[in-house]
């Protein structure tokens, strides 16, 4: 601090006085100075490592114990199956096999989710449609029991309908028997085991035929393919509307859907009967574009579906000889 | 006393209201909600209910609330005026159905003086959506659609098509009488310009082409048809300034995919389009016709000149919100028109009219509960008019015509549930009108007819030149109310006010309406309302020497009628009237023969004058189907009058009886449609030349004291579909008047020469001959 002249001010503090008073500290010789710094570093660089050593300890501790516990984990915990799918409809007398107690517990209801590997079984009277969890709707006739799957499936005896559709491309499914396995290529087929006897029929689009892994045999749609004594297989002509697809029509259940187009559900009537649409006119076919069916259709069948649409509105229906819907208008 | 009585209603009415308001609040709404919102309401207390668009259109409203409590039962009472039931399903399901016969009449081919190439279908009281206590409602469906709409309707589906006028159609209704060349009748008695024409919501203007000359096709599409309702008397306060019916026309909406017809006829080509903007917010509909009728005397006239019309439509729509949408519209027709009688080539005229509509309608919901409309329109009405007549023993002639009008227009409607049982409609319009009249006319008359309101000098010569400009201005208000399960009520109330050339009227309409449903299968309806018409800007009769409007005209209605349905498949419909029209407004016409082109002209031009007029009738109504076999017959008899002078005079179109019956025989590709009419002959007066006058007269017993000879047409009309790829063509042949009966309309006249010299030449004329035609309409 100065004063207005520049000369220094004599204090009051007497501290100040001592210090000034010792002078200025003698500076150390550059050689002391050396050997004290190697030593002090010396010492630090002890220290440092000591304390790295017991970081690296505690961090092979832990992902040991994280390690162990993971296998610990994985050991304990019991991976439940995938689901495959769930029941959408179940008619009469229709079991699951328990596991634990290996017996068979009749169920009922709609909405029962089927995991990968259970065992389904209709009785003389049952019938069941599973909608499966990748798409699709795979429908048991009477007395028939499978071994459920993700994309394959088992055929113990009896007889199954599949339709794949709304199932992508690329999830295929595959239907196992003791006498081959029938793997679909995008379709709607049934396959029927019975004794000896395997049958495929295809109502539409196409089915392979495998036997130890080799294709023997392929089908499309139209074809009904039957597994003889001899091995072979015999091939025969079924369109797509006979009366034999009719009790897997009984079964077809349209999903829940809202104020949609009477076309979209004229559709699914056709092809869930296997039929041909068409319209007298183009522009009936507009109107059917245009007009809207409420009301929660679930549980109808096609044919009672077809009834209720032109019931409830101005369209009207032929069944023509050639297999073909023909909407009209009253 | 009357005053008096006017304003008790008036304040009972707007005493009522704020009730009826305040209750609304209380009560669960309900009455005036979108009909399927209803029923899924109804769904979601667990009852499975199917129904689809095509019955349950969008625009159904629950008319009035339910008095059950049980779900079924109220279900039931909604869609019953809609003309729908419930009906058990599969298993637990309840579908809504139509009911088993709706009262369908179908006309299949058009009466043979109209010229025009295809049937009616006429569907009478079907569904009752805006009014279910009026009686004489009726509802035409419009034909070949752009539209999924009427593509959609039973009704329509079975019957033929209405071909190249929609308006023509109406005169296969009971009550209503053709006078055979003109588009549009004559309702229960009163004048062809006594009825309400809306497009859309807007009132249109003598709406015809030809319009100088019998207007003989209206000006729009029958291809742009939704629905037509017809009021043939006691309509609700929400239609008012007309007396005697109403024609309400409203257009398709366009279908999701684009659309368009061709089609042609021998009386017009005509182009179609319609579809909707890739969001489905936004749609059109446009429709341009051609008249042929150039084309057509190409061929078979030897005169040079030629009729040739054009009409336009086009509408877009825009979805502004999920409750509000903004319509543009457009409607112009242009004439251009020359006319020559071709047997006696003397009669000459020429007229170019164009009629241009501009409206932008904004359509509002504001709630489930509360929707309106909102319009502002610009109308621009053209015409220029030339003459000749020179009919050597009648009259010479020329006549020469300008007018030109512009009206522009602001209205809203809108309706509001009061309450679970009552909806209130209400509304308002204003509107200013200019326009100018330029006249001319020079005639010498070689004959005249010592009849009241005949001219009584031997030439005459005229100029009026005026230009009235005004304003109009009206409110209505309604409120329908079930009073129980069985009875309802409208009750309503309509106030005008007009200043024209500087003067100012106000009137006073009280509408009441009552339906009482006496049983399952019947219904009995009745009708009592106050009706008046002011003159509007372009009904001055500046054309027959007057120079100024009148105060509105006035007529009082009842209506009792009674709807039952016979069996499963056959209703029957009877209806009494009686009208009573005061204040009545001069009006012109011919004695003999108003067959001409320059009726102006002729000295059998009357004007009548009468002090009143009463009108009654009744009508008889039946209709039935059996499979794809649609019949449908209707008698009815009438009476109309005219006071003049405290004696009574038969109006030219009255007529004592009336039959009309039909079928249609609908099958997927082919339909047959047959019509036959028939109806007392219209009345005539007896004339004869005297002989105690220096210039030839010819003096008339008691005026329309005979009678033509009875009229009769029968009708065929056959349609042939043939599906194309993508495409759908349909083939029609049709002949009007396939017996070729010749039917009387009326006398032609004149003073003869040579050997007939001096002596009063009369000839009964007739309507149309035979008339065959055919074409096409191709829909992709």
């Amino acid at each position: 601090m100065h004063d207005s002249n520049g000369s220094e001010r004599t204090g009051s503090d007497p501290l100040a006085e001592i210090i000034r008073a010792a002078g200025r500290r003698k500076e150390p010789s550059q050689e002391h100075y050396d050997q004290v710094y190697s030593a002090a570093r010396a010492a630090w660089r002890s220290k440092l490592r000591t304390r790295r050593s017991k970081r690296w300890y505690a961090l092979a501790a832990s992902i040991a114990v994280v390690g162990i516990a993971g296998v610990l984990i994985q050991r304990w915990q019991v991976r439940p199956p995938e689901l495959a799918g769930s029941l959408a409809l179940i008619q009469g007398t229709v079991e699951v096999f328990e596991s634990e107690s290996e017996t068979w517990a009749g169920i009922s209801g709609s909405g029962i989710r089927m995991q990968d590997g259970a065992r389904l079984r209709t009785d003389a009277d049952g019938t069941a449609v599973l909608e499966l969890a990748n798409g699709g709707s795979m429908r048991l006739a009477q007395a028939t029991e499978i071994v459920v799957g993700i994309d394959a499936f088992e055929l113990v005896s009896g007889r199954l309908y599949f339709d794949s559709y709304s199932r992508p491309s690329s999830a295929a499914i595959s239907v196992a028997t003791p006498l081959g396995t029938v793997n679909d290529i995008g379709t709607q087929f049934e396959v029927s085991l019975n004794a000896d006897a395997l049958r495929v029929r295809v109502r539409e689009g196409a089915i392979a035929v495998a036997e130890g892994g080799s294709v023997v045999s392929t089908a499309s749609a139209g074809e009904a393919l039957q597994r003889t004594l001899t091995g072979s297989w015999e091939r025969e002509r079924i369109a797509a509307d006979d009366p034999e697809w009719r009790w897997a029509e009984e079964l077809a259940r349209v999903s829940e859907s809202e104020r949609e187009p009477i076309l979209v559900y004229l559709r699914w009537i056709a092809r869930e009967t296997g039929k041909q649409l068409e319209f007298e006119s183009p522009l009936i076919e507009l109107a059917a574009e245009t007009a809207s069916f409420s009301g929660d259709p679930r549980g109808l069948t096609p044919r009672n579906l077809l009834e209720t649409i032109t019931a409830i509105s101005n369209f009207s229906y032929e069944l023509t000889d050639d297999g073909t819907i023909l909407i009209g208008r009253n | 006393m009357r005053c008096w009585s006017i304003r008790q209603f008036l304040t009972l009415l707007m005493a009522a209201l704020p009730v009826l308001w305040g209750t609304a609040r209380a009560d669960s709404v309900l009455t005036g909600q979108a009909l399927d919102d209803a029923i899924a309401e109804f769904a979601r207390t667990g009852l499975r209910v199917f129904y689809s668009s095509d019955l349950v259109r969008p625009g159904m409203r629950v008319s009035s609330a339910p008095v059950s409590e049980e779900p079924l039962s109220a279900l039931t009472e909604i869609l019953e005026p809609h003309r729908l039931m419930l009906r058990r399903g599969f298993d637990d399901t309840w579908l809504i159905v139509r009911q088993p016969r709706t009262l369908v009449q179908v006309a299949p081919a058009a009466p043979v003086e109209q010229q025009s190439s295809e049937p009616a279908a006429l569907v009478l009281g079907t569904p009752m959506e805006e009014v279910v206590v009026s009686a004489s409602r009726y509802e035409i469906q419009g034909s070949q659609s752009v539209s999924l709409r009427t593509i959609s309707d039973f009704e329509l589906e079975l019957s033929p098509d209405i071909g190249d006028d929609a308006i023509r159609a109406v005169a296969r209704l009971p009550g209503m009488a053709s006078g055979g060349i003109s588009a549009l009748a004559n309702v229960r008695g009163g004048e062809i310009g006594e009825t309400l024409v809306r497009l859309d919501g807007l009132r249109l203007y003598d709406p015809f082409h030809l319009r100088d000359f019998q207007a003989v096709f209206s000006v729009i599409d029958p291809r742009v048809i939704r629905t037509m309702d017809i009021y043939t008397g006691g309509f609700p306060a929400t239609y008012g300034d007309r007396m005697s019916g109403v024609i309400d026309v409203e257009t398709m909406s366009a279908p999701d995919a684009l659309h368009h017809e061709i089609g042609l006829s021998f009386f017009n080509s005509s182009f179609l389009t319609s579809g909707q903007l890739r969001d489905q917010r936004g749609e059109w509909l446009a429709s341009a016709r051609r008249s042929n009728l150039d084309l057509l005397y190409d061929r078979f006239s030897e005169q040079p000149d030629r009729p040739r019309y054009t009409d336009l439509f086009a509408k877009f729509s825009y979805e502004l919100s999920e409750r509000q949408r903004i319509t543009g519209n457009i409607l112009r027709a242009d004439d251009s028109i020359a006319l020559a009688d071709d047997v006696d080539r003397e009669e000459r005229a020429k007229a170019s009219q164009t009629d241009t509509y501009l409206w932008v309608r904004l359509d509002h919901n504001l709630s489930g509960w509360m929707q309106g409309s909102t319009l502002v329109a610009r109308t621009v009405i053209d015409s220029e008019r030339a003459g000749t007549s020179e009919k050597l023993g009648v009259s010479a002639g020329w006549l020469s015509d300008v007018r030109a009008f512009s009206m522009t227009r602001i209205e809203s409607e809108w309706a509001r549930a009061a309450g679970a049982r009552s909806l209130v409609e209400f509304g308002g319009a204003w509107m200013h009108m200019s326009g100018r009249y330029d006249y001319n006319e020079a005639v010498d008359f070689d004959l005249l007819f010592d009849v009241a309101g005949a001219p009584d000098e031997t030439s005459r010569a005229r100029s009026l030149s005026i230009r009235p400009d005004g304003h109009q201005v009206s409110l209505f208000a309604s409120v329908k109310t079930d009073i129980n399960a069985r009875l309802s009520t409208e009750i309503g109330l309509r106030w005008s006010q007009q200043s024209l050339q500087q003067r100012d009227y106000s009137t006073l309409s009280p509408r009441l309406g009552m339906r009482y449903r006496a049983s399952e299968r019947t219904v009995l309806r009745a009708s009592l309302g106050r009706f008046h018409q002011s003159q509007a800007i372009n009904e001055i009769q500046v054309n027959d020497g007057v120079a100024t409007d009148f105060a509105p005209q006035r007529s009082d209605h009842l209506v009792l009628g009674v709807d039952r349905r016979i069996g499963e498949q056959t209703n029957l419909r009877i209806e009494a009237y009686s009208k009573r029209v005061s204040r009545i407004r001069p009006r012109f016409e011919n004695l003999l023969n108003s067959r001409v082109l320059l009726p102006e002209l002729k000295p059998d031009r009357l004007r009548v004058s009468p002090d009143s007029a009463s009108a009654r009738g009744l009508e008889l109504a039946f209709d039935g189907l059996a499979g794809a076999f649609d019949w449908w017959s209707s008698v009815t008899w009438s009476r109309v009058t005219d006071r003049v002078d405290s004696v009574g005079v038969r109006r030219n179109w009255d007529q004592t009886w009336a039959l009309s019956t039909g079928f249609n025989f609908d099958l997927p590709r082919w339909s047959l449609g047959l019509g036959l009419g028939y109806r007392s002959g219209w009345p005539t007066t007896q004339v004869e030349l005297v002989s105690d006058t220096l210039f030839p007269t010819a003096r008339s017993a008691q005026r329309n004291s005979s009678r033509l000879n009875a009229f009769g047409t029968l009708d065929i009309r056959v349609n042939r579909k043939i599906r194309l790829e993508n495409s759908e063509l349909t083939v029609f042949a049709e002949i009007a008047n396939l017996t070729g009966r010749s039917n009387p309309c009326c006398v032609e006249y004149e003073i003869g020469d040579e050997q007939d010299a001096g002596q009063l030449i009369l000839d009964e004329r007739y309507y149309l001959p035979r008339i065959p035609s055919i074409g096409f309409n191709w829909a992709f």
